[in-house]
């Protein structure tokens, strides 16, 4: 029989024991519910304008704009969810005198660890879980395949589980679990919109300096999980809806293809209402031709340094919860 | 190879002490919590760790319990380095520590489960332990209490159980009777005799030193992270010069105080008294406790 980290089983058990784990639960759905529901009726708002009815014709952008969007408050909610339930990982045990008796026991400081993330994964796999009903929406509608659910799903799980395991190494530097909470919460701010800013002040900068435009390295942006996650979703075709991804997935490729052109497969078309060009066969396929995509894609290079992020942060986590140790910790 | 790695091997594992701290010192930057300390705590023995607070006993506990790092001297715990092997000394050490860290949404059995885990004591195992430890400290009707509506008292021998789930040669307990009512005092101090009975080491700190009075074998006197004395309650008296105050009260109301110093003066003393015309009712020896050496020892200064 294979055992199971008692610091894992012990988690899980007191995260799901009382109301709190059906409240975050019901919380999440409804939010990313009504998420959904706004953008299923600005959806068909849109089609009613385009085509007078909310017909068959754009259910293809329609469909992918609904698992967008459902994908991004699924995305923007864990962020705001995962510091407040890894902020407290080590700070909690050692907050309320707990930390002392497991570290006299013989569990390593990186099975204590393993244990803490094991079950914040878990917490969140069971959130993910409980919201592709919602992803699959898009699926009814159309315009995307299951494939696309299950990627965006793990995508934002991935983001979700390396933004937890720096939470949880910050907490086992908080003496309290208000402090860690604060630093998490500074942390995500930091990686997701610290790296816009930081993003936005280099192409400022570099415009002012005279150059053609502003070019600012992508890799400014490598840390930050909406980036991550969009670069894996959004694909940039044109739609009705606005995507929620595709900024930053053009972002994140300008470097890329700045110098390419766009390669268009398929029939060319007017939109009689806008004049805009629509790309590719409106009843569904390959609308249009991303810039070919030499060298590694913007998402692994991003996966790879909050990974590495994530891999530094808890060395020292590992190394602060050693003992015997100079001081009390 | 050190002098101490030396006399390991040279020293038969059966005359070994539990505890052997030798010119061990603890600097928190200008704060010296532990200085030049040297204790031996033989093995089966009930040994009172005794001093106000801020006189280093927590901090000398943290050392043999394997969480600190001493910043000089040497360490053996069961023959062990704690620095250099700390799981082997882990295996083999219980410690409660003074303050009381229970996981409230637990109940007792899940608590006591987590940690038999903690020490790899197998799933099959773990029910036999658990139930053993549970009757031991008198919880077994409390196995799926959950934890916050145990009282004080029962939190503290749960959190003793805690510390006996890997059955340790060692136990190390700081203050197990701070906060304690005096019922759940007097149980506690009943199961520390039981676990003294089974063999194991018990080191103790405590400020109720007339409990560690009952219970010790040997005390060592602390302040300002110094030793002060050690060794029996008796051999300490001597130390300090062996004299001891007495309180006769005669059937006349009188009340008389005497100092002894030693057997022959003592034996002389009672002599005289028994033989007074003013018929002796009550002798009280005001001067046997821990809590005499304790005040005759330190000053009360805190750091």
């Amino acid at each position: 029989m294979i055992a199971v980290n008692p610091v894992l089983a012990r988690e899980m058990r007191s995260r799901m024991r009382g109301r709190r784990a059906a409240v975050l639960i019901t919380f999440w759905l409804a939010f990313n519910g009504a998420v959904l529901a706004v953008v299923y009726l600005a959806a068909q708002n849109v089609a009613e304008r385009q085509f007078g009815f909310a017909g068959f014709a754009n259910t293809f952008s329609i469909g992918r704009g609904i698992y967008e969007w459902t994908l991004c408050g699924m995305l923007g909610l864990m962020l705001l969810i995962v510091p407040a339930q890894a902020a407290g990982a080590i700070a909690g045990e050692r907050e309320r005198q707990t930390l002392i008796p497991l570290q006299v026991t013989l569990l390593s400081p990186w099975r204590i660890l393993v244990g803490k993330i094991g079950a914040s994964v878990a917490f969140l796999v069971l959130l993910i879980v409980t919201g592709m009903p919602l992803l699959a929406v898009g699926y009814l509608v159309g315009g995307i395949a299951v494939a696309d659910i299950v990627i965006g799903a793990g995508s934002v799980l991935v983001a979700g589980l390396l933004v937890a395991a720096l939470c949880i190494a910050i907490s086992t530097f908080a003496r309290r679990v208000q402090s860690a909470t604060v630093l998490c919460y500074a942390l995500v701010l930091a990686l997701s919109i610290g790296t816009l800013l930081a993003y936005g002040a280099y192409a400022v900068i570099d415009q002012s300096r005279g150059s053609d435009g502003a070019d600012p390295p992508a890799a400014l942006l490598l840390v930050n999980p909406v980036a991550f996650v969009s670069d894996i979703v959004g694909d940039e075709q044109l739609s009705d809806l606005p995507s929620p991804f595709d900024g930053l997935h053009s972002l994140v490729n300008q470097d890329r293809s700045n110098n390419e052109p766009f390669v268009v497969d398929g029939p060319v078309v007017f939109d009689a209402a806008t004049g805009q060009p629509v790309i590719g066969d409106p009843f569904g396929g390959i609308a249009a031709q991303a810039p070919s995509d030499e060298g590694v894609p913007f998402w692994v290079l991003s996966g790879l340094a909050l990974s590495s992020a994530a891999v530094c942060a808890l060395s020292l986590a590992t190394w602060r919860l050693r003992t015997p140790a100079e001081t009390e910790r | 190879m050190t002098a101490t790695e030396i006399e390991l091997i040279t020293e038969p594992e059966a005359d070994r002490p539990a505890v052997r701290l030798k010119g061990v010192t603890k600097v928190y930057g200008d704060l010296v919590a532990v200085d030049h300390l040297d204790l031996e705590v033989p093995k089966g023995s009930v040994f009172g760790l005794i001093g106000p607070n801020g006189a280093g006993k927590s901090t000398t506990f943290a050392i043999i319990a394997t969480l600190l790092r001493q910043t000089s001297g040497t360490v053996e715990v069961l023959g062990v380095d704690p620095r250099h092997a700390a799981r082997t000394v882990r295996r083999s050490l219980g410690y409660m520590p003074d303050v009381l860290g229970v996981y409230d949404d637990l109940t007792v059995g899940e608590y006591l489960r987590f940690f038999a885990g903690s020490y790899g004591i197998p799933g099959a195992a773990q029910n036999d332990t658990i139930s053993g430890l549970l009757e031991l400290v008198d919880l077994s009707i409390k196995h799926d209490s959950q934890v916050n509506t145990l009282s004080r008292g029962m939190k503290q021998r749960l959190s003793l159980a805690r510390a006996l789930v890997n059955d340790p040669e060692l136990l190390i307990l700081d203050e197990p009777a701070s906060g304690l009512d005096p019922r759940a005092r007097v149980e506690l101090r009943m199961l520390l005799g039981q676990l003294r009975d089974m063999g194991k080491t018990i080191v103790i700190s405590s400020h109720i030193l007339a409990e560690l009075t009952e219970m010790c074998t040997e005390v060592a006197i602390l302040e300002r992270g110094r030793l002060l004395a050690s060794g029996t309650p008796a051999q300490i008296r001597e130390q300090l010069g062996g004299a001891r105050e007495v309180e006769a009260r005669f059937a006349d109301g009188t009340v008389e105080r005497f100092e002894v110093d030693g057997i022959d003066a003592q034996h002389l003393l009672l002599r005289s008294l028994v033989d007074d015309p003013r018929r002796l009712i009550e002798l009280r020896d005001l001067g046997t406790g821990l809590e005499d050496l304790f005040m005759r020892l330190t000053q009360g200064e805190v750091q």
